[in-house]
């Protein structure tokens, strides 16, 4: 699957958060001692009740992970840990996600570059196609490349599957962040007698670094939740065996003591991610408020190479997988299961990751909410506990709450309610990010202009606030949408016996190797996913008057 | 009538007290500017008096009606306070047309008010236009239209010149002055740009410290400042020590009168405030002040001479390597020359709006102070023609001085 846990636009600022201009004070400005909420200190009760709660729903999972392991015992776990078999899983995470990262960051750097800083030619359709493999999970591809040859499996082929499905999980940070790079600060370097190299090396990179870790992490986390693919590739990982000991072997025992290792290894991840980033804190744009200027390097000779080497990645990454899935559609039906309807799947995802959707927003929207008018002790707890949850791979979340509602809440156990609720705590960051960016467009000055206006606070909130934020709320579910779309692992766990999602339905037929037939959910998936990015992309363009931010520049 | 009442105003957040005390009193119709450097408690106030903070103590008034007494506190919406922010935070998904009918009844927004606050700021033909599609000036207006939309019983405006050029400020602050005088709104101008409170208002209150250390007329603020600090935030200040005998003050200028009304210190050491026009520049003569001109800010119009007095006899080989004589001596002038133009530059003091950048010759002198001490003062040439560094002039007062106790009591 398509891990969309860690959202690329956790440290892609969305196109919305970059205008400085209203934010940050003109010349002479006063900057008086002010209270840390501009709506004052104390959040409303019902607004901090409200976080609370969605608080306690996130820690739930955690808690019966924890209640889960410590029921099995230490004695048990630590056994169960000390075989060759972890030693194997761990040297095979470390290796694969060293390789995917290396790989994925160079491919996007370079691709990032190219896109943004040369005068590479089409650069509006490269833009649009590098970021085309987010809409393909990456089961998909697997499944793709493996139905092509058989040469594609184990640690080389996890490598390439996983570089091509995931590098724009850096590009799309990377390529934020040099659009936002000052070039005159690369052309100040460049008069102070660095060379090009030693420029970009010394002035470009430090400043997208953030940005490149942030991708990075994405990675990681993205490769330790991962199941379909590795699956698909022969390819043993911490969650293939996880799967492996919980279904086949119905080993919760083995399951959980591999889950809170696996849990661990996440954790290190985003736990490094934010000691080195944040070694780079306090380097952000001097001088943001003005307008930046873009040098555009010219290829010359190079554009011919270059341009070759987009062909080759696009190729690769969209062309491959969607011309294969293609011939597979074309084939006869190769399957001797009984048929899945398609519709009837197709329906089933829908819902299932529309209601999603709607939850995880209806959740997020408090917690964005106190975070960015009421900063404060409540607000970093509901943000780390968001982080944690990004941690936690899906199929852990799956099991924990399998648990959960076999041991406290028996009627929720093979319901659809379940599945919802896991795809709402899975992809509770996607909505708080995309949110949170949404409401600092909307700052509480605008509010309070409102209410001197004479507006009493809940008519200022539907009049000012809403229509501001509505792009973000749009955005928010349509992230949320796409994920679950697309999410396989803690699907082929709750889902209710007897339904079928896309995802489940493609999955039972790839298993049976029955590519013709796998192939016609595989396209419907990619049909269904592609359709929020363009909600997104329209929601983000849209029309005059939604940035505040641009207004200055043209005063 | 009193518009706007502030009264033993306190508040404080955790730790940091920040308005101690405020009395303010704005009557009807008239404008008063708030004038506070960064720090000084100008966003603190403005807050208690629009709602969104609390006061701990005393007691804010708009038209006579108590909206917060430290206890019991009108909703920001009840205040009819028309606030005008910084950079008129317009709605960005409303036309221009629809921020101004904002403030209206839903069935009164469709109708002609709107259109007749957008001709009073004369911006009638930009109604169907969105807020980024305007210039900085055009939304500073469009915001006030739509604060004077409300009807409100005080305007607030919050630094709402600070964010535009300076060549468009003038002419903003211009028309947006003129459309509160012409409707006789009661109007509070926060800002930390003295030139604009003093220019603009009828009546200046200067905040520090989130104290008000004066609130007088613009001209009563220039000429007889609080403190020698405040005289230096509202304008360029030569600060001289002197002594006073009950009825002149005596300086390294000369003798001079004192202001009228000034309350008088006891006799003894003063610190006197010359400002940079009452000196005049005339050719070295015999009775008056001999100095040389260390450094020329011309700006067209006028000029900021730098002058330095030369004590009798205190640096004759100065004088006369200056004077034209090449050699040794003259280096020595020059590299002097350029030392000091650097220090005036650096300080930023020239100018004027630095706090305490300009106390020269206070304090720090020692005895004798402005005599020993050779300090450079700043004087305002309005000629096309002022004198270049190194050339000698004589200094002579005109009119009264301000004075006050100096504060190191030597």
């Amino acid at each position: 699957m398509q891990s969309m846990n860690g959202s690329p636009l956790a440290t892609a600022p969305s196109p919305g958060t970059l205008a400085p201009g209203t934010l940050a004070p003109g010349e002479g400005a006063p900057d008086d001692v002010r209270p840390a909420g501009p709506l004052g200190r104390r959040a409303p009760w019902p607004l901090t009740a409200s976080v609370a709660l969605v608080c306690v729903a996130l820690l739930l999972p955690v808690a019966f992970l924890i209640w889960q392991a410590t029921g099995t015992g230490w004695p048990l776990i630590s056994r169960l840990l000390m075989r060759r078999l972890t030693l194997t899983l761990l040297i095979n995470t470390i290796e694969l996600t060293l390789a995917v990262t290396t790989c994925a960051a160079t491919v996007a750097l370079g691709a990032a570059w190219c896109v943004e800083r040369t005068n590479l030619p089409g650069r509006r359709v490269w833009r649009v196609l590098v970021l085309l493999p987010l809409a393909i999970p990456d089961f998909v591809v697997g499944y793709t490349w493996s139905s092509l040859t058989p040469a594609v499996h184990g640690l080389t082929g996890a490598v390439l599957v996983m570089t091509l499905g995931l590098y724009p999980l850096v590009y799309l940070p990377v390529a934020a962040a040099l659009r936002r790079a000052d070039s005159t600060l690369y052309e100040v370097a460049r008069g102070l007698g660095s060379g090009r190299f030693t420029a970009f090396r010394r002035v470009v990179l430090p400043q997208i670094r953030p940005a490149l870790l942030g991708g990075c992490l994405l990675v990681t986390l993205a490769l330790l939740a991962e199941f379909g693919a590795f699956e698909i590739l022969r390819f043993q990982t911490f969650t293939t065996e996880i799967f492996t000991e919980f279904t086949l072997g119905f080993n919760a025992a083995a399951a959980s003591a591999l889950s809170l290792l696996l849990v661990l290894l996440s954790l290190l991840a985003l736990g490094g991610e934010h000691i080195v980033g944040r070694r780079g804190a306090g380097r952000g744009p001097v001088a943001s408020a003005r307008v930046l200027r873009v040098h555009r390097y010219r290829l010359g000779w190079a554009t011919v190479p270059v341009v070759g080497g987009f062909a080759v990645l696009t190729g690769l990454s969209v062309g491959v997988p969607v011309s294969t899935v293609v011939y597979w559609r074309l084939q006869a039906p190769d399957t001797t299961l009984p048929p899945i309807p398609l519709a009837g799947a197709a329906v089933n995802t829908v819902v299932y990751a529309g209601s999603a959707a709607i939850l995880a927003t209806v959740a997020a929207f408090p917690v964005a909410l106190l975070f960015v008018r009421h900063p404060g002790r409540l607000a970093t707890a509901s943000e780390r506990i968001g982080y944690l949850s990004q941690g936690l791979p899906g199929l852990v979340l799956a099991l924990a709450l399998v648990f959960f509602a076999i041991h406290a809440a028996y009627p929720l156990y093979q319901t659809p309610e379940l599945l919802v609720i896991t795809y709402a705590i899975m992809f509770f960051p996607l909505a708080l990010v995309s949110l949170r960016a949404s409401l600092v467009q909307a700052p509480a000055r605008l509010e309070e202009t409102a209410r001197s206006l004479g507006c009493r606070p809940a008519a200022a909130l539907r009049r000012v606030t809403l229509p501001l934020v509505a792009p973000g709320i749009a955005a928010s579910a349509a992230l949320v949408f796409l994920a679950a779309v697309v999410e396989l692992t803690a699907t082929l766990v709750l889902i209710p016996t007897g339904a079928n999602t896309l995802a489940t339905a493609f999955w039972a037929y790839q298993q049976n190797s029955s590519y013709a037939s796998a192939s016609r959910y595989a396209i419907v998936i990619v049909a269904i996913a592609v359709i929020p990015g363009c909600l997104l992309q329209h929601w983000f363009d849209r029309g005059p008057g939604r940035d505040p931010g641009k207004s200055r520049e043209q005063s | 009538m009193t518009g706007l009442s502030v009264e033993g105003l306190h508040k404080s957040y955790p730790g940091t007290p920040v308005l101690r005390g405020i009395g303010l009193q704005v009557k009807s119709g008239t404008l008063t500017a708030i004038l506070g450097a960064s720090g000084s408690g100008k966003t603190t106030l403005l807050r208690v008096i629009t709602g969104f903070e609390a006061a701990d103590r005393g007691s804010v008034s708009v038209n006579g009606t108590v909206v917060d007494d430290g206890r019991h506190r009108v909703r920001p919406e009840q205040r009819h306070i028309g606030l005008v922010p910084q950079d008129g935070a317009l709605f960005p998904h409303l036309t221009v047309r629809a921020n101004v009918a904002f403030p209206l009844a839903r069935r009164d927004r469709h109708g002609r008010r709107p259109d007749e606050m957008l001709e009073l700021v004369g911006l009638g033909d930009l109604a169907s236009r969105y807020p980024h599609q305007l210039s900085g000036g055009q939304q500073q207006r469009v915001a006030l239209a739509r604060a004077l939309a409300s009807q409100p019983s005080l305007i607030l405006l919050d630094e709402p010149f600070s964010s535009l050029d300076a060549g468009l400020r003038a002419t903003v602050r211009t028309d947006v002055l003129a459309v509160l005088r012409a409707t006789g709104t009661t109007t509070v101008l926060v800002t930390h740009d003295q030139d604009e409170a003093l220019s603009a208002a009828d009546h200046v209150a200067v905040l520090r410290d989130g104290r008000i250390i004066q609130a007088d007329t613009p001209r009563q603020l220039y000429r007889c400042p609080a403190d020698p600090q405040l005289a230096s935030f509202v304008g360029t200040a030569n600060l001289l020590e002197g002594t006073w005998d009950g009825k002149r003050v005596t300086t390294a200028l000369g003798r001079h009168g004192i202001h009228a009304g000034l309350q008088v210190p006891k006799p003894g050491h003063v610190t006197v405030l010359i400002r940079p026009e009452q000196i005049c520049l005339t050719p070295p003569g015999s009775d008056t002040v001999p100095a040389r001109v260390t450094a020329t800010h011309y700006y067209g119009h006028d000029a900021l001479v730098a002058v330095r007095p030369d004590a009798p006899g205190s640096r004759p080989g100065n004088g006369k390597a200056v004077k034209g004589a090449p050699g040794n001596g003259g280096l020595d002038g020059a590299v002097l020359d350029g030392a000091v133009l650097d220090r005036g530059a650096l300080g930023g003091g020239l100018d004027g709006g630095a706090l305490g950048g300009a106390v020269l010759g206070c304090g720090n002198g020692g005895p004798g102070g402005v005599q020993g001490g050779g300090e450079e003062l700043r004087v305002r040439v309005s000629r096309s023609d002022p004198p270049e560094p190194g050339e000698f002039v004589s200094l002579t007062v005109r009119g009264s001085v301000a004075a006050w106790a100096a504060a190191d009591g030597n």
